[in-house]
């Protein structure tokens, strides 16, 4: 009676009799998906009731206790909230910003990348060590430099040639997008040069021969080729960008320029104990975007995740 | 099409050189901007850390080592390092425990049982931290959030959660538990789907027990996965910053301040940027040899067959 597909090991187990049998042979096979299920509502809980709450009444958020469901759906909390968050303005700070970091961020690491992969120069290798040098300082080591190096720039933001006088690249996108850009270029040159160098010389060479430029063997060759690598790298760098909290914190306090995880950090204290059910909207509003790319998307990210993660 | 490859070594030398004035065109951005955002700025850190400085008008204060010997005696500092060490292990432990029980268990499941579930688990993954922190601050609720409901509904006494200098610090490594273990279990699923069948299976011919299956192969065979989990986790709890700032802002009474918590209140709460910079070196440097240690001691421990 031995099957090959359940637990590891569970042929015709040695007792099939008594308490220690029903065990094995009942309670056992069944004990995974029971454990699985009862974890996920674990998992899936704050989202429910996050929305549950969203679409409840102010008598049943300030209610003693607050029912798990709401007895109708309050639907009016979400105009409400779009407002209170401005969302319009803050939904646009955070996509402006995210798609401008990975698309100008990407185009940038795939040249750097095709140079490093099939271009030899000299000092490559030192400067390639370099590249990945950044992924070993943390983040927090640069966070003050990049911050005084934002606020004096140059002949922006109202400085003077010497990067006096103004608040330079402070409270702009240009602030929060370029430091990005660097923070994610190692990874992402890392990534497609691995890919690049898997493309077979003959076909580079046969486009050489047709008379392609590089610009053209790049963006017509090879990236089309790196498809793969080039969705995981988009939708791990949006995920991320979408989802920076301090950075944005740190360089913006314009409420005009702030995104999404700002907005809603900073208004917390204006809902009270009132207004939780607004609040829980504004949330629910807050990671519908993220949540629209996981459905369209997740078996890339999931997929991105275990391969850089099986390379440890 | 018959046309030959034309070997790349063929091509006259003013062709290579061209290409190579070409690469060094291709990665000019890059270089730029790291050397301006990223290494000139490790050195300016450098520098900075050996001064006193809020930031103003007025230049940097030299003040040589003094940052450092501060920190040494700082009581919040090392309230900071301490919290931090403290969510670290609490965190880590129990999700890379139970995130792998679950890969374990999600293992074993027909195909479309396991993305179905490798979906659900991996949701909290890709939110932001300092979004679900809004979430869970009410969550956790002393007046009639819904855990106290839960426990009072279910007789047992209603907790302070955040509120309490004891309980601050789990809370929120409970929050980073929810967040992080479905990356850890899809991890582990990976690497436990790459051990070869037939290793299994011969095992069990041989006679072995699931326990002996476990112990022989599975475990050994998931080491290096273990270790990068271990490592990216260490790595990543001692950099966490959201959640503490939209749950409690470091309190109550420090007692969830954590390292980079206090850098960011030092240098743009109390402008001191010198000595702000001198904890994020730290910070560096703990990171570091915290990485090396895991690598000598565990690294050798690994197998990679």
């Amino acid at each position: 009676m031995s099957t090959s597909t359940a637990l590891p090991g569970s042929r015709a187990p040695a007792a099939t009799t008594g308490l220690s049998g029903i065990l094995t042979r009942r309670v056992l096979p069944i004990l995974p998906a029971v454990l699985l299920t009862l974890f996920s509502v674990i998992v899936i809980g704050p989202f429910f009731y996050m929305i549950s709450v969203s679409l409840m009444a102010r008598e049943e958020v300030m209610a003693f206790p607050t029912p798990l469901l709401p007895a109708s759906f309050q639907f009016v909390n979400y105009p409400n909230a779009w407002t209170r968050i401005r969302f319009p303005v803050v939904l646009f700070n955070t996509a402006f910003v995210t798609v401008v970091t990975v698309g100008v961020g990407l185009f940038l690491q795939s040249l750097a990348a095709y140079a490093f992969a099939r271009l030899h120069f000299r000092g490559r290798d030192l400067v390639f060590v370099g590249v990945l040098g950044t992924m070993m300082i943390p983040r927090q080591v640069i966070m003050i430099p990049v911050y005084i190096i934002c606020a004096h720039w140059p002949l922006v933001g109202g400085n003077d040639i010497f990067g006096v006088g103004g608040r330079g690249l402070l409270n702009s996108y240009w602030a929060i997008i370029i430091p990005t850009i660097v923070g994610q270029s190692a990874f992402s040159i890392f990534l497609l040069r691995q890919s690049f160098m898997g493309i077979p010389q003959e076909l580079e060479d046969a486009a050489w021969i047709d008379g392609a430029s590089t610009w053209r063997v790049i963006f017509q060759l090879f990236l089309p080729l790196s498809v793969p690598v080039l969705a995981t790298l988009t939708v791990l760098h949006f995920i991320g960008v979408w989802n920076d909290f301090l950075w944005p914190l740190i360089v913006i306090n314009n409420p005009d320029l702030y995104t999404l995880t700002v907005a809603i950090n900073i208004l917390q204290g204006q809902f009270g104990i009132t207004d939780w059910h607004i609040f829980m909207a504004c949330t629910t509003l807050a990671t519908f975007p993220v949540f629209l790319i996981y459905v369209f998307s997740q078996q890339y990210i999931i997929r991105g995740i275990t391969i850089t993660g099986m390379k440890g | 099409m018959i046309a030959q490859s034309q070997s790349v070594q063929s091509r006259g030398s003013a062709w290579h050189r061209r290409r190579a004035v070409e690469a060094w065109v291709l990665i000019a951005p890059v270089i730029v901007l790291f050397l301006i955002f990223f290494y000139g700025p490790v050195l300016f850190a450098l520098y900075l850390s050996l001064c006193s400085w809020n930031g103003g008008v007025q230049p940097p204060e030299w003040v040589g080592l003094r940052n450092y010997q501060q920190i040494a005696v700082d009581p919040i500092f090392l309230r900071s390092l301490g919290n931090t060490v403290q969510y670290s292990l609490m965190t880590v432990i129990p999700s890379l425990s139970i995130g792998l029980l679950l890969a374990l268990a999600l293992n074993i499941e027909a195909l479309k049982i396991m993305r179905f579930f490798r979906v659900v688990y991996f949701m909290p993954v890709i939110t932001a931290p300092a979004i679900m922190a809004v979430v869970w601050r009410y969550l956790f609720q002393a007046n009639n959030g819904l855990l106290n409901n839960v426990l009072m509904s279910m007789g047992l006494p209603p907790q302070l959660w955040i509120l309490d200098v004891n309980q601050a610090l789990p809370s929120i490594a409970l929050t980073a538990n929810w967040h992080r273990i479905g990356f850890v279990m899809v991890i582990f699923l990976a690497g436990l789907q790459s051990i070869p069948d037939v290793y299994y299976e011969a095992a069990k011919i041989d006679g072995a027990g699931s326990w002996d299956l476990f112990r022989h192969i599975t475990w050994p065979l998931l080491t290096p996965t273990t270790l990068f989990l271990l490592i990216t986790s260490v790595i990543a709890t001692f950099q966490v910053f959201d959640s503490v700032r939209v749950m409690t802002m470091g309190g109550p009474l420090n007692a969830t301040n954590v390292i980079v918590y206090y850098i960011f209140q030092n240098a743009f709460e109390l402008f001191k940027m010198g000595y702000g910079s001198a904890i994020a070196l730290i910070l560096f440097a703990i990171i570091l040899i915290l990485t090396a240690i895991q690598f000598k001691v565990l690294g050798e421990r690994v197998h990679y067959q």
